[in-house]
């Protein structure tokens, strides 16, 4: 089966390097991915704060174009794109005429079954262990890592259905079966600010630092993440908290594809790892990984 | 088909008359032990099931209970000692509900029981067992944080009081192994420290440990489950050590079991499976002859497994061991050269033939018999071996890839040779040879070419071989081993120099030697052909094992051979049936979680380097210290719990231990009835993932606090944090963890009151301790609980009213973190050193299959279906249910509902009553008047627990020569049912009059002694306890010098006493069958019915003209039953039915009497002569009232109503509002009522729904104080909020302001959380105005002569435990005389007050015991001392004229009286005194204790 792939202007964008670890690691895997042909936006951000109709009509209008290229799965990396898609999901499902009223401002027929799934819940299951088992090279021996849910994947958890939403595992199932110790700490799904990241970014400084500390706090060496936004302001603005904060943290930020790239022998370069602002190389070679 | 079917019905239409006077109660927690021994008491047989090794539920492992911070133990243990005892209830652990057939009278209940592998008539309970078991668990009872062994007791004071094996079924280390060895045993020994012990085990089957501790495959490993963890325990290496440590530590030689006998057997081959099978069969008594080729024992051992693996002194010397049992050897014999088969058969009365595979099979190449350079590899090793051969060639190729390829790669490597190559078809995966040796050889600089076979020898001129010529191999198909078939490549061909060629593909038998005579049937691969059970040949009485017979394997598995010939061998010489039970055992494989098991590393096996190998043959692994073994052995995750090491069975002196019984029984039983109290499940923690529990160690369980707390817990009381074992300065408690949440709509009513209790006594524990209860409502709504929590409040437990969304750690200190927000609305961050959560009360874990096998219903929860109005019944007739089962609830509404169940089921099977009950008969009893004292002792050892202490023969001595005693003996278990036998006897035997044993306790032990002597003919009376355990060895434990003394103190002063005992007389009291019940509401009403219905005549007498009480103003219930409907069908019923007979209009004069004669005279309000009626008991269901409020215009303004009063216009249809304010709290909860009246919050919710489902646009706010929907009525309260229904909070000490305006009411009420005043307008009141008692209440109570509390409620006997009784006999109590209550728990008080009368009125006559006091008219003046210290009012002082004189006296009332003896120390002139404690008998104790004899 081949999955439909929404990688959302993130992946397209600043989160590259999610987008060509999270190929290599599909191809590595043998899962099939295809992108959606022609999508658009999800209607993140910019449309849920303005229109709620355009905000369910964006993600409705990608669901219904995978659904017409005959994908019964859709995989979306994004958190901020897999809620939207989610959300817009659960509100057609449950609140009456909703249905009706998208496929006519979409002009287009929304079956709205094809099954919206995060690669985090791709990777996890019996079957999927068993593939990443035989396809570790290098365990990520050395690697502490606490991984960074954020607080969209999770939430609210009646419509993302997602995970234990107060304390989720599969990042930290997939991680732990590299190679690398994951820990146990507090931030799990802590939020880090994503949207005020350009207006109030002395905030998200703030929040961060928190996060940040909860990982110190641990002995963690590296942090994980499934979300551009997250990664976004974990690694742009670590330094700039640094200062401020006048403490040291130095944790590269990982999306969680790049981590299962390295320890499937993926080169550096191939995983986009040379594009962080903390650069993760000095920690890697370290613990003798790269 | 329709034949079957009238079958059929006929039988049910006889089964429908058919009533079985038995009942089951399932569960044996507080509710299943009430209704098992009111139903007992009343003449049903109980069988009481539980499901875990003892019962006693939850309430054995609590600590405190609330209100009265009793122990929980203490008040609990006295019952589990009554059921105990009780000889008709008979108590059935372990057990699984499986099914219920049949109907209502006549069930048939099936049960799966988990054995308990000893015999509990055997078990005394001693604990001997326990301390030989080397596994440790997890106790349960003490929720993980204690440990208990294998084989346990939940805990000290459990009924019943036998040991149980927690077995799963065998290890999976013992499944991989062929021999059967118990791994798991000696592992677990050795983890204990107990080598020798260890050893034991491992030979039991196993009589080469060293060698196979060297080079055993180790299919044990391969099972292990802790390799699915991280890495198998290291088995073989333990079982090394074991060798190693017995040859350093000497062995202790090996006693035969058997005598000699004159039977001969010989063994052909003194390999592992001939050394296994004469070792046992010269322990059997046989003599045994080895007849070896070789110079020496061992065979294969010696000749082919190389000795850098295994050293030649460790074999000759764990080889020396069998020839030293006188097992003899010809060496060097060739069978069929130095001596033929048929010569051995002739001469031996059995033979087994073990000689193994000798033969290296072809590899079928050309030149392969005359190329020079080729070696057979078993030739190349024995050479090596046993012939010291030290050089062969220089370039060697060993072509195969098993252990004896390895072998013979390893051996030529350490020869004079230059290189050394292994050639092998397949791929490294495929390598039948350990990894561990592959490792090693590759380490040792030998190149295997995988994937590689040889095709064609090339050889010089003079024939010796040159090279080989190989072809690489592909994997193709798997072939039958399910390896993947190796396939030549084409054109690959290549060679390897070499001058050398070892085969070492596979070998076969050379069974030449048995001549033509007697040839056996053999195999396609020549191996010998044998029976699978026996090994017997086609030959008889020829047997045979070992690779000869499955063709080379490995040795554990010929010495299981050795040991299966052997069997058959000693049968066949015994002429027994050699295949009779002897089919594999089916074991079951347990299964061990290993979910959250640490990871620990296997520890490592020490080696020589690789420079120290060269050239030698030095033995290459090296064994452990005992440190490391036992570290090692730690590591094993005790798969089945216990290890059949069998150190208990030797333990046990009672012999009660028996490993082999059936692992389960199926019992059926015959029950008229069913009551169903299988208690809760505590919410699993674990759901809520955001709290932490099990992420952080210092966040723990209410029920791990209780066992914290409990001076018999893990800590023994002392409160420790997990993290680091440090007292806390603070701990948080978390509320509704579990409760009134999505998923879990409902409250479960006592975690508000059990957290106030945890933090009151906490801080009794620590006074500087600091508690803070996050709360959403404080539900404190049961009798005296809003006092209690007033109480923590002034003790400094903070509350805070805030529901913490998550649990933080501190990852530095482990302090947990809490944010909240306090009363000023300031976000906060709080720091506690613990955080307890108040885990809600879940249905059970698989409550509907249970249900489901019950026939019975659910509600949507997940609890037992009942109704508000018939709140004991199942919806299948005859099952009744109490406590959380039905719904969360307490301990005290457990036990009334648990009565109340006893009472339908008493009702039920009424005709059937005393039918299946047993009852005691004795033998005549002997006249002892005017005998001397004939005194016999029975010291008791009870085990170690006195026996370890002091000297109990030195006892028994001493007292023998004691004034009076004639005989003295001591017991090791005085209370087995042997010594019980044998007290029996001595009493006839030595003519003895008095019997004192020396023991445990008489709290529990004096019932059964008494007995025995009974038995015997003597009055029970003539026996006394002397307390030498629990008053002397448990306390004195560190001082056994003192503890011996003290133990003959105690005798001498029993003694004594006993010189002066008398026989007495229990009295007989009869019981008058007909009650009173006085109060003729909702409660009296059902009393009345339940009893009538056990056909007891009822007298109910009622004050006002009419029947029905404060129900008749009810018209709504919260759950939807029409309580008006409800009512006039129990009027009906009482009035009409003919064994109740109703006073209206009517209270009572006078009350005098007791217990089973109660005489009441009636007082009719038309002043006409009362009636005077007798009865034998009394059931108090007199009500109470609501208040009417004298504040918010109550009485002024008739828009203010209370919420009856809103109650009745609603449902006349006369109530119209736009806006309604409902005022909680009216009269309750204040300094006048400190008390709840419980009922408000529900009914303001019902009334609100009310008035919303017939005008929804009404507004109706509620102002409340903490809103206690408790239980399932929880969900109402959320619905109400859906209905938009709008509660508003106030304090106390800003109660809502109402002033009169406009066309209503306004009114201001300040909200806490908004810090604003609010104003509401409103056209109509309502007020829900208190619960108060009656005004006569306190009148009754003393007509009664019985208490009532500060608030006029009566007081009943305990507040947990016996919440329908009174302190006085036959007197009980049910409904709003109680305390506020529901109408639901109304009518369960009320059914359960029928229950426990029952108890009374089932039976003609009631026993009084004999030791009470009695009034000696002589000496006794009238002087009235003693009535007033009297606690049971049992003693009258009485006028009477004497020749003339006033005269005074007292009398006591024996059914009255306890013989608690306060009347007899208050005398000062000896006018009353307690039998069986006279003053004259306590005086020759003190006598004697000063004077000694």
């Amino acid at each position: 089966m081949k999955y439909a792939y929404y990688p959302g202007c993130s992946l397209h964008s600043t989160a590259s390097e999610y987008d060509i670890s999270f190929r290599s690691v599909c191809r590595m895997l043998h899962v099939a991915i295809e992108e959606i042909p022609k999508w658009a936006c999800c209607g993140s951000t910019p449309a849920h704060s303005t229109s709620h109709l355009m905000a369910l009509a964006l993600p409705g209008r990608v669901i219904s174009q995978a659904e017409e290229a005959k994908f019964q799965k859709i995989l979306v990396p994004c958190a901020s794109c897999f809620q939207r898609l989610k959300t817009a999901q659960y509100e057609v499902r449950n609140y009456s005429g909703l249905h009706e009223t998208l496929e006519q401002v979409l002009d287009r027929k929304l079956e709205n079954k094809a099954e919206v799934i995060h690669p985090l819940e791709l990777f996890i299951g019996e079957e999927m262990s068993n593939r990443i088992a035989d396809a570790v090279r290098k365990r990520l021996e050395g690697l502490k890592v606490c991984c960074y849910y954020g607080c969209l994947l999770t939430r609210p958890p009646k419509v993302m259905n997602f995970d234990e939403c107060e304390y989720p595992m599969s990042m930290d199932t997939i991680v732990s079966a590299l190679g690398a110790e994951t820990l146990d700490w507090n931030a799990k799904t802590s939020c880090c600010g994503a949207s005020l990241s350009l207006t109030k970014s002395d905030h998200v400084c703030k929040l961060i630092r928190d996060i940040f500390q909860e990982a110190k706090a641990v002995g963690a060496n590296a942090i994980a993440v499934a979300c551009p936004l997250c990664h976004s302001n974990l690694d742009t603005r670590q330094q700039e908290t640094e200062i401020i904060y006048k403490e040291k943290y130095g944790f590269p930020i990982f999306y969680f594809t790049q981590l299962m790239g390295l320890a499937f022998g993926e080169s550096i370069k191939a995983l986009g790892l040379k594009k962080h602002l903390v650069d993760p190389r000095p920690l890697l070679s370290e613990v003798g990984i790269a | 088909m329709i034949h079957e079917n009238v079958l059929q019905e006929s039988a049910v239409s006889d089964q429908k008359t058919k009533k079985v006077g038995s009942a089951v109660v399932l569960g044996g927690g507080v509710g299943g032990m009430q209704a098992a021994l009111d139903l007992a008491e009343a003449g049903i047989k109980v069988y009481l099931v539980d499901k875990e090794s003892a019962i006693g539920g939850v309430m054995s492992q609590l600590d405190k209970t609330f209100p009265t911070n009793d122990c929980s133990m203490c008040i609990v243990s006295p019952r589990l000692v009554d059921v105990g005892r009780h000889l008709n209830i008979e108590t059935i652990c372990n057990a699984d509900l499986q099914k219920v057939e049949g109907r209502a009278g006549d069930f048939k209940v099936t049960f799966k029981q988990k054995t308990r592998y000893i015999d509990l008539e055997k078990c005394t309970g001693c604990g001997l067992c326990s301390e030989k078991c080397p596994i440790t668990k997890k106790s349960e009872f003490d929720m993980g944080m204690a440990q208990r062994k294998a084989i346990f007791r939940r805990y000290p004071q459990a009924v019943p009081s036998g040991f149980t094996i927690d077995k799963e079924g065998l290890s999976p280390c013992r499944f991989g192994c062929p021999l059967g060895v118990n791994a798991h045993g000696y592992v677990a020994l050795i983890a204990d420290g107990r080598f020798e012990e260890a050893l034991e085990v491992e030979k039991r089957r196993n009589p080469f440990p060293s060698i196979c501790g060297r080079i055993c495959p180790t299919p044990c490993e391969a099972e292990c489950r802790r390799g699915d963890l991280d890495q198998p325990v290291a088995i073989r290496q333990l079982k090394r050590f074991l060798g190693d440590w017995e040859r350093k530590n000497g062995r202790k030689p090996l006693e035969p079991t058997e005598d000699k006998k004159s039977e001969k057997v010989a063994v052909i081959g003194a390999g592992p499976a001939g050394l296994t099978l004469a070792r046992e069969l010269k322990l059997k008594g046989y003599n045994v002859t080895i007849f070896e080729a070789n110079p020496k024992a061992g065979g294969v051992l010696i000749s082919g497994i190389p000795p850098y693996r295994l050293p030649r002194d460790v074999i000759e010397w764990e080889i020396q061991e069998i020839f030293d049992l006188g097992v003899e050897l010809k060496a060097n014999a060739h069978v069929g050269k130095d001596i033929s088969f048929d010569q051995i058969k002739n001469d031996y009365d059995a033979v087994f033939v073990a000689t193994g595979t000798p033969r290296e099979r072809s590899m079928k190449l050309e030149g392969e018999d005359t190329i020079k350079g080729l070696y057979d590899c078993i030739q190349f090793l024995r050479e090596v071996n046993l012939e010291n051969c030290k050089s062969i060639g220089k370039k060697v190729i060993v072509v195969g890839g098993g252990n004896a390829a390895i072998d013979a790669a390893r051996t030529a490597q350490r020869l004079d040779t230059e290189n050394v190559t292994i050639v092998y078809c397949r791929s490294r995966r495929e390598m039948p040879a350990k990894p561990t040796e592959v490792r090693a050889t590759i380490e040792e600089g030998i190149e295997i070419k995988f994937l590689t076979n040889p095709v064609r020898l090339i050889a010089d001129e003079n024939n010796n071989l040159t090279g080989v010529e190989c072809v690489r191999m592909g994997l193709g198909e798997p072939d039958e081993s399910g390896r993947r078939r190796p396939v030549p490549i084409e054109g690959s061909e290549f060679i390897i120099e070499a001058d050398v060629l070892i085969p070492a593909i596979s070998q076969e038998p050379d069974l030449m030697f048995f001549g033509d005579k007697l040839q056996p049937k053999t195999t396609r691969v020549k191996t010998l052909v044998v029976d699978p059970v026996t090994l017997e040949t086609t030959v008889p009485g020829v047997f045979a094992g070992g690779d000869v017979v499955s063709s080379p394997a490995t040795v554990i598995e010929a010495i299981n051979a050795g040991l299966r010939a052997a069997e058959s061998i000693d049968r066949y010489l015994k002429k027994e049936d050699m295949h009779a039970g002897r089919e594999e055992a089916k074991w079951i494989r347990a299964e061990r979680d290993i979910d959250g098991e640490p990871i620990i590393p296997r520890h490592k096996i020490p080696e020589i380097s690789v420079e120290e190998r060269a050239g030698n043959f030095n033995e290459v692994e090296l064994g452990w210290d005992e440190e490391t073994a036992i570290a090692e052995a730690k590591r094993c995750l005790d798969c089945a719990a216990c290890c059949e090491c069998l150190m208990c069975l030797a333990a046990c002196e009672a012999m009660a231990i028996d490993h082999n019984m059936e692992r389960e029984d199926i019992i059926t039983l015959e029950a008229g009835a069913i009551i169903v109290a299988p208690g809760y499940e505590l919410f699993n923690a674990d759901n809520t993932k955001e709290l932490g529990y099990d992420r952080f160690p210092n966040v723990i369980t209410s029920l791990e606090l209780e066992r914290l707390l409990s001076a018999s817990g893990p800590t023994m009381g002392e409160i420790q944090r997990p993290s680091d074992g440090e007292h806390p300065k603070s701990i948080a408690f978390i509320q509704c963890v579990g409760s009134r949440t999505v998923e879990n709509n409902y409250c479960s009513s006592v975690c508000c009151m059990y957290a106030t209790k945890e933090a009151v006594i906490a801080k009794e524990h620590q006074p500087d301790l600091e508690c803070s209860i996050f709360y959403i409502d404080l539900r404190a709504y049961g009798k005296g609980f809003d006092e209690y929590y007033e109480r923590a409040k002034e003790h400094g437990v903070r509350y805070v009213r805030c529901r913490p969304s998550a649990i933080l750690q501190d990852q530095q200190t482990k302090d947990v973190i809490i944010r909240y927000v306090d009363d000023q609305g300031k976000q906060q961050e709080g720091r506690f050193s613990m955080a307890v959560l108040s885990c809600g009360l879940s249905p059970l874990d698989g409550v509907h299959e249970f249900a489901q096998r019950l026939g019975i219903e659910l509600n949507d929860l997940g609890f037992c279906k009942t109704s508000r109005i018939a709140p004991v019944d199942t919806t299948r007739e005859g099952i009744y249910t109490c406590g959380p089962f039905n719904e969360p609830k307490d301990i005290p509404e457990t036990v009334m509902q648990a009565s109340a169940a006893a009472a339908r089921a008493m009702s039920l099977l009424d005709e059937v009553k005393w039918t299946r009950t047993a009852k005691k008969e004795y033998p005549p009893e002997r006249d002892v008047t005017g005998e001397d004292p004939h005194i016999g002792v029975f010291v008791c050892h009870c085990g170690k627990n006195i026996g370890g202490v002091i000297d109990c023969k030195a006892v028994a001595e001493y007292a023998k020569g004691l004034n009076g005693v004639v005989y003295a003996t001591d017991k090791l278990y005085t209370c087995s049912q042997d010594s019980i036998a044998s007290i029996t006897e001595t009493v006839k035997e030595q003519n003895l009059n008095r019997v004192i044993v020396a023991a445990c306790t008489p709290r529990t032990h004096e019932p059964l002694f008494r007995d025995s002597i009974r038995e015997a003919g003597l009055n029970p009376y003539l026996f006394e306890f002397a307390n030498i355990r629990d008053q002397n060895t448990w306390v004195h434990q560190s001082e056994p010098q003192k503890a011996f003394e003290k133990a003959k103190d105690l005798v001498r002063m029993s003694v004594g006493k006993a010189r002066l005992l008398e026989p007495l007389y229990d009295g007989d009291l009869k019981i008058n069958k007909n009650a009173l019940v006085i109060g003729g509401g909702m409660s009296g009403m059902t009393a009345a019915l339940e009893l009538a219905s056990q056909r007891f005549p009822v007298y109910l007498i009622e004050r006002e003209k009419e029947l029905g009480g404060n129900m008749r103003r009810l018209h709504y219930l919260i759950d939807g039953d029409d309580p008006q409907k409800k009512l006039k069908e129990t009027v009906e019923k009482v009035q009409s039915h003919d064994k109740i007979k109703v006073y209206l209009d009517c209270q009572i004069e006078s009350l005098s009497g007791s217990l089973g004669n109660f005489e009441t005279t009636l007082k009719p309000h038309n002043g006409s002569e009362g009636e005077t009626i007798k009865h034998g008991v009394v059931v108090v269901t007199t009500g109470a009232q609501e208040l009417k409020p004298d504040e918010y215009f109550y009485g002024r303004d008739e828009r203010v109503l209370t919420q009856l009063e809103l109650e009745e216009k609603l449902a006349s249809g006369d109530f119209s509002a736009t806006s309604v304010v409902m005022i909680q709290c009216v009269g309750s909860r204040n300094e006048e009522r400190p008390y709840c009246s419980r009922v408000c919050c529900t009914n303001a919710i019902k009334n609100a729904l009310q008035i919303k489902e017939k005008s929804p646009d009404t507004n109706v706010y509620i102002l409340y104080r903490d809103v206690r929907t408790y239980g399932l009525r929880e969900s109402w309260y959320r619905h109400a909020r859906d209905k938009g229904v709008i509660f508003l909070r106030y304090d106390q000490d800003k109660k809502p302001e109402v002033t009169k305006g406009g066309d209503g009411f306004e009114i201001v009420v300040h909200d806490p959380i908004l810090h604003i005043d609010l104003k509401l307008t409103a056209d109509s009141l309502v007020l829900s105005a208190a619960i108060i008692a009656n005004d006569d209440a306190k009148d009754i109570a003393q007509l009664l002569k019985v208490p009532v509390n500060n608030d006029r409620f009566f007081l009943e006997a305990h507040m947990k435990l016996r919440p329908v009784d009174f302190a006085t006999d036959g007197v009980f109590l049910a409904g709003l005389a109680h305390s506020p209550k529901a109408v639901d728990e109304s009518i369960i008080q009320a059914l359960g007050a029928a229950g426990r009368a029952s108890t009374y009125l089932s039976k003609d006559s009631v026993t009084l015991p004999a030791a009470i006091s009695e009034v000696i008219d002589e000496n006794c003046d009238g002087c009235a001392y003693c009535i007033d210290p009297c606690p049971y009012n049992a003693i009258t002082l009485i006028e009477f004229i004497h020749k003339g004189d006033i005269k005074k006296t007292v009398e006591s009332d024996p059914s009255a009286c306890k013989g608690c003896g306060v009347c007899q120390a208050t005398c000062p002139k000896q006018g009353i005194k307690v039998n069986h404690f006279r003053l004259d008998q306590l005086g020759a104790m003190v006598e004697a204790l000063l004077l000694e004899e």
